[in-house]
């Protein structure tokens, strides 16, 4: 299986000094779906910015699909964004309706009206969200902007998706849809890791799940 | 460039009152630098400016009559040049300064006012000279020129209207984009790069500085309209080469402004409010 995520020595220190990541190893394969959990503030959030490049690395080395985000230039590190779905930590989606936000991101892209409205059509199809798809995202339910948050991840059919703190605010039954949600993107074939605070609902225990516990990343 | 357009749209779109208010009044404090600069460079001429190549009250025009030899003229010009109190003298053909007429023209600067009888008299008793007058001939128009205080003050002006456009720009530019925050975010997240961020933002300050500038070149032109013959004393809004330059070079320079207004404007993205992972 092919190599998505290769994470090797990775240390990473904050401004005031506190090591918020200590030699951490992580490996996923492409096709994955992986829960990361650990409490708050224990460093889920850097870990993703790290591997969807938004956050450049100080030590250690991060390969992401065979591309080493240390050493990427400006211009390659945005090109790799292009193929990493990132939904972050509590997501609000512009004012704007829920397929405006879509074909937004899309056009900003680069890609024409037709081609964007399409693309956007089939990510509301496949989170449910099409009956929606004129509704003002502020009008949405939490659940439902969440679903719009991953349809904005995967609108553009990249190639990993990271989500962070997903369960956030949702009811068992939220957290169920959404593990069911998840499940259908990752039958298509996309690479997924997911960072929670535990505990994971039972339908996401069933899928790999990762620890970050003091700096360090421990689990199966 | 579709995405240029795409997004100037959408940021355009974004624009709520307290954002239109501050960069209307931002434009505005733009148009008021451009039309300091304009004044300065059109009515700020020194009195005298427009009347160049007539005669002052120190200068004496001299009628020569055309059937002198180029050498009776030649010796007529260093005879006046020898005479006390004459500080220059120039040669003109008549056609130059009355079209219809014949024969030469000795132009005479004297250096003194005081002196100028004494040198007309003199020059006139000269054979060959058919008329000699002094600055009465013609005298020069007294251009309409701006006391030094006046352009102290307008340079004053100009400098402060530049700092409150600044002022005001970041004001409405922080409220454009604080009700566009949400789409930088995605566009940071989703990897668009600043190239195609920024281009946008600078773009609607080069708006306001060009719009800043047009409406500076229509006041110049409605000015110079509506003045008609009083433009005359006014040497700068007399000569037509003079306003087109004035006016080329105010559009450039609100041009040049609205990019430093936008590049302000874009300055303000490194703000953490626009990080993707706050």
């Amino acid at each position: 299986m092919p190599v998505m995520i290769q994470v090797s020595e990775l240390h990473f220190t904050t401004e005031d000094g506190i090591k918020v990541l200590e030699d951490v190893h992580l490996h996923v394969d492409r096709g994955d779906l992986v829960y990361l959990v650990g409490d708050a503030a224990v460093g889920k959030t850097l870990l993703l910015g790290l591997l969807g490049a938004q956050i450049p690395p100080q030590q250690g080395q991060i390969l992401v699909y065979g591309r080493n985000v240390a050493r990427l230039s400006r211009e390659k590190s945005f090109q790799l964004r292009r193929q990493i779905g990132f939904l972050p930590q509590g997501f609000v989606p512009p004012s704007r309706t829920t397929v405006g936000n879509l074909t937004f991101k899309l056009r900003a892209l680069g890609d024409f009206r037709e081609q964007a409205e399409e693309k956007a059509l089939v990510a509301l199809e496949l989170v449910g969200l099409l009956r929606q798809q004129t509704t003002e995202a502020s009008e949405l339910s939490s659940v439902e902007r969440l679903r719009l948050g991953v349809a904005l991840a995967i609108c553009d059919d990249p190639l990993l998706l990271l989500i962070d703190d997903l369960f956030d605010g949702l009811g068992p039954e939220d957290q169920e849809q959404i593990c069911s949600l998840l499940e259908r993107i990752h039958h298509r074939g996309m690479t997924i890791l997911v960072a929670a605070r535990g505990p994971l609902p039972v339908q996401a225990r069933r899928h790999r799940v990762l620890e970050l516990v003091d700096g360090k990343v421990v689990g199966r | 460039m579709s995405t240029f357009f795409f997004l100037f749209r959408e940021l355009l779109g974004s624009i709520r009152a307290r954002s239109a208010v501050l960069l209307s009044a931002s434009s505005l404090f733009v148009f008021i630098c451009l039309a300091c600069f304009a004044t300065l460079l059109l009515v700020g001429g020194t009195a005298g400016d427009g009347a160049r190549g007539t005669l002052g009250a120190a200068e004496i025009v001299v009628d020569l009559s055309p059937r002198l030899s180029a050498e009776t003229v030649n010796s007529l010009y260093l005879q006046i040049r020898q005479q006390p109190n004459v500080s220059s003298i120039s040669f003109r053909f008549a056609q130059e300064s009355s079209p219809g007429s014949t024969g030469g023209r000795f132009f005479i600067r004297t250096s003194s006012a005081e002196a100028m009888p004494d040198v007309v008299t003199a020059v006139a008793a000269m054979d060959g000279i058919t008329q000699a007058e002094g600055g009465a001939v013609a005298p020069p128009s007294n251009g309409f020129a701006l006391p030094a205080s006046a352009r102290i003050g307008l340079l004053a002006l100009l400098v402060l209207s530049v700092a409150l456009s600044l002022i005001l720009a970041r004001g409405g530019y922080r409220a454009l984009l604080g009700a566009f925050h949400g789409e930088i975010r995605i566009m940071r997240l989703s990897g668009t790069s600043e190239r195609t961020i920024a281009p946008p933002i600078v773009g609607l300050g080069v708006l306001m500085g060009l719009l800043s500038g047009l409406l500076l070149v229509v006041g110049i032109y409605l000015g110079q309209y509506a003045l008609g013959e009083a433009t005359s004393g006014i040497s700068g809004l007399a000569s037509g080469s003079r306003v087109l330059g004035v006016t080329f070079a105010g559009l450039t320079l609100g041009v040049l402004l609205g990019s430093l207004i936008g590049l302000f404007g874009a300055s303000l993205l490194t703000s953490r409010e626009f990080s993707p992972l706050r």
